[in-house]
């Protein structure tokens, strides 16, 4: 593989590593504070990027942003809201999650293939970041560039927000802790729509973010939310160092395995999964389960 | 008593019901015994091990496909060589899985198999050899020597799945009831003791889960040569679910597994021919489900398959809880 | 004759924390020792290197004259090493009978036969009986172990630590949520078991201790104070110093 092949695939790799810890962090702190596994994230993805490449008029690409993260939270608050209809059962039982969850997905999916017609779109990348811009000899996409920034950004605010806020605190707390979390009662239920409502929102921003370059098609719920999975176990359920180290990871892996082998990209995949399990069974950096 | 003369009528009733409905529903029908074999599998990790796995599709899909390439390009033309080899082919896919899958826990293990499964629907998608995203097509029913039956009659097709059904459900009976199937429950129910006693938990496991592995590639053979034809979505995460909705609604008595499977398969033809938004109505269906999940008490579960093992109660099925 | 089980100079830290430092226990076959001391002294510690759940920072095990430090805890288990828990240990939603026996197959191969009933295992369930009756849990052996009353629930727990031929048993607060008789009627089960079974047990009830063990080791902040026979220990002002109030806890 030539250098400047190399140096392309890496920051393909580094990006949409990036962008799959927005997505990869939602779901592993939904997981980490309620213990609640939500397979409808990859739906909430696909909808939001719908919704993102609704608003494909020039300018209105951080309107499209903005639409995709509200979509995302939406989406989220009602998978919450109805599984607080019986958070007994829900709360606790990860059957149960992954029964509902999937039944929302399906659902969600649906309503995306009605109001789009199941046809995949795209958004324009907006003025300030399209094209592309040469350095040393090596052509560098730029929303690319771009793309990646912002969700550094964001993961920054997301640890800034989990590491020097009370709420932080409260989420930090309730992972390590859980019956102590339960104890404290009352405190727990608006913590734990917040961890969705901002799971969701996260998923939205990523599926808008991404839009320009993966824009928004059918079965996305699926492949998106594999890859989120796959950086969820790696780095330990509820970890955030260790989603955002193994989101790169995957990231890398997913762009090199496409360049190097098309056909056979998810054997890459699957090869580092299971290398890294057979090493590390409770993911690079998680804590065994008690 | 009860459940025995239960499980007779719905054997009789099942014997009978090729003479009782036209070819369609026939054909519908054998799709639902499909469906109740790899249901099979799902409740063999869940109910026994307590370890609910999305993944199963994978070994669905994996053996569809090796059933589906022993006909059009290995030159297979014997069903049971073409169920050995796909079996064998599945099981060897399963057991890297199988192996890392024992040492997670239950999240990370519904995770990761969701994953595998989903990842080989991908790969099946793109891969040209397999067809891609149009399947694999001509797909013909191989011979049944030395049964004097021929495979391609929907009568005949359907005793074939009737009987590998019945095969299933002893081999489960049967394991449920042996030392193993008491070990397994054992460490379901404690596995830091079980572990204290000596015992090597993870390789039950793995063998639990490529016994169950074998049974969904039973399935997917099956499956490819009900439909003539093989596609990707034998692959995905559907068909994982679908096989837990069933094992959930059916409970922890294996037999009713059958009976939900065929009425899920005769609803949901119906259902697709109603509205071409059924995969919505079926999300609904999930969601109500796991709302109204009534709590399978632990005593339950710890009468498995109408066993009891105690030696004065050898072969006496369990009370109706 | 090689001793049953030594603890050779034992030390663990976790983290900062000092928790045992250079502790030895040498256990001759059928001795029957016991492991007094005031809270964190170390003493659970102890038994959970020696039982292998835990790894010591330094020092070995030896069991039978092995060097075991490395084996994980069912190869121990396998090798004659029994252990219970101070917090029950068994499977509440089986019968007693089904408890005892997955203990009592492990040394045979048929517990992996995945086709032959369990039920027409007749070696097996004819041992579990014997073992329930010289236990005097016979009665029960078809009610599962959640609806068994405390007392019973730890008969069974030694019942089903020594289902196999063991040589050394290890016993974490044997008599916890039991009256001072039934602990010693459990520990006299236990030591009635065989006389060549080492016997290594910890008790709050020091009194019971200097009765019923052949010899004490007194541990305290992690080291080993005192060590001899309970007459030995008796006439030491040991015991006062290192517990509260000058007088030992009941």
């Amino acid at each position: 593989m030539a250098p400047d092949q190399v140096v392309l695939q890496l920051t393909i790799g580094t990006s949409f590593g990036l962008l799959l810890f927005l997505l990869a962090s939602g779901f592993t702190l939904t997981f980490g504070l309620a213990r609640y596994v939500n397979l409808t994230h990859g739906a909430v993805f696909l909808v939001a990027a719908y919704v993102a490449t609704s608003l494909a008029k020039q300018g209105q690409f951080v309107l499209a942003v903005l639409a995709a993260a509200g979509t995302g939270l939406g989406l989220s608050m009602v998978v919450y809201l109805v599984s607080r209809l019986r958070w007994s059962k829900l709360g606790a039982d990860h059957l149960s999650q992954v029964l509902l969850t999937f039944g929302a997905l399906l659902v969600f999916a649906e309503l995306a293939r009605v109001a789009w017609d199941g046809l995949p779109r795209s958004l324009p990348e907006p003025r300030f970041a399209s094209g592309s811009f040469v350095l040393a000899g090596v052509s560098f996409p730029r929303y690319r560039l771009y793309m990646g920034a912002v969700a550094l950004v964001l993961a920054a605010a997301l640890w800034w927000l989990q590491e020097r806020t009370t709420f932080g605190a409260l989420v930090r707390a309730g992972v390590d802790d859980r019956d102590m979390l339960e104890a404290t009662g009352s405190a727990a239920k608006p913590l734990f729509a917040a961890v969705f409502g901002l799971s969701g929102c996260l998923a939205g921003l990523a599926a808008g973010l991404g839009a320009p370059v993966i824009g928004a098609s059918m079965g996305q719920e699926f492949t998106v939310l594999v890859l989120a999975f796959v950086v969820v176990v790696l780095g330990g359920p509820g970890n955030l160092t260790g989603a955002f180290v193994a989101s790169l990871a995957v990231g890398l892996a997913d762009a090199f395995g496409k360049a190097l082998l098309p056909t056979f990209a998810e054997f890459t995949m699957m090869g580092l999964v299971v290398v890294v399990l057979a090493w590390r069974p409770a993911g690079l950096f998680g804590a065994p389960q008690t | 008593m009860r459940r025995h003369l239960a499980l007779l009528a719905i054997g009789i009733a099942l014997v009978a019901v090729p003479f009782a409905t036209d070819g369609f529903h026939l054909v519908l029908v054998t799709r639902g015994l499909v469906w109740a074999i790899f249901a099979l599998s799902v409740w063999l990790p869940l109910r026994v091990l307590n370890l609910p796995s999305f993944g199963h599709a994978a070994f669905f899909g994996v053996a569809a496909y090796s059933a589906g390439l022993a006909v059009t390009r290995w030159g297979i033309h014997n069903i049971f060589v073409a169920v050995g080899v796909s079996v064998a082919i599945t099981c060897l896919v399963a057991l890297p899985i199988g192996v890392i899958a024992s040492r997670l826990n239950s999240v990370s293990f519904l995770l990761i198999t969701l994953a595998f499964a989903e990842m080989l629907r991908s790969l099946a998608l793109r891969w040209r050899e397999l067809g891609g995203s149009d399947g694999l097509v001509g797909v013909i029913r191989p011979r049944a020597w030395p049964l004097p039956v021929n495979l391609t009659e929907p009568v005949a097709y359907f005793y074939l799945t009737l009987s590998v059904l019945a095969v299933c459900v002893l081999v489960l009976v049967v394991l449920t009831r042996s030392p193993a199937g008491g070990v397994l429950v054992g460490i379901r129910e404690g596995e830091g003791r079980m572990r204290a006693l000596g015992y090597r938990v993870p390789a039950y496991k793995t063998f639990a889960f490529l016994v169950s592995a074998a049974i969904a590639a039973t399935a997917g053979v099956l499956q490819a040569y009900l439909n003539r034809f093989v596609s990707p979505e034998e692959l995905s995460a559907l068909v994982s679910a679908r096989g837990l909705l069933i094992v959930v609604l059916a409970g922890t008595q294996l037999w009713a597994s059958v009976a939900v499977a065929v009425a899920l398969t005769v609803g949901e033809d119906q259902l697709s021919s109603q509205t071409q938004h059924w995969l919505a109505v079926i999300g609904l269906i999930f969601v109500v489900v796991a709302l109204l999940r009534g709590d399978d008490g632990r005593r339950v579960w710890a009468r498995l398959a109408g066993g009891r093992w105690h030696r004065g109660e050898a072969g006496r099925p369990a009370e109706e809880t | 004759m090689t001793d049953a089980l030594v603890l050779d100079r034992i030390t663990k830290r976790i983290g900062g924390i000092q928790i045992n430092r250079e502790v030895s226990v040498r256990l001759a076959p059928g001795e029957r020792r016991a492991l007094i001391g005031p809270n964190g002294a170390g003493k659970t510690t102890l038994m959970n290197i020696a039982a292998g759940a835990l790894r010591p920072t330094s020092g070995r095990v030896l069991l039978n004259g092995a060097d075991v430090t490395r084996l994980p805890v069912h190869r121990r288990a396998r090798r004659g090493l029994a252990r219970t828990f101070q917090i029950t240990n068994l499977l509440p939603a089986l019968t007693v009978g089904e408890n005892a026996a997955l203990a009592a197959q492990t040394g045979s191969w048929r517990r992996l036969d995945p086709v032959r009933p369990w039920s027409a295992w007749r070696s097996l369930w004819r041992d579990v009986d014997e073992l329930l009756d010289r236990a005097g849990l016979a009665a029960l052996r078809n009610t599962p172990v959640g609806q068994l009353p405390y007392g019973q629930q730890r008969r069974l727990e030694i019942v089903v630590a020594v289902a196999r031929p063991c040589s050394v048993i290890l016993l974490d607060e044997p008599g916890a949520g039991l009256s001072t008789e039934e602990t010693e009627e459990l520990l006299s089960l236990v030591f009635g078991l065989d006389p060549m079974l080492a016997v290594l047990f910890i008790d709050h009830d020091v009194e019971l201790a200097f009765r019923l063990a052949h010899r004490v080791t007194v541990l305290h902040l992690g080291e080993v104070v005192a060590e001899g026979t309970p007459d030995q220990i008796r006439g030491t002002p040991v015991l006062d110093e290192i517990y509260l109030g000058g007088g030992h806890r009941a």
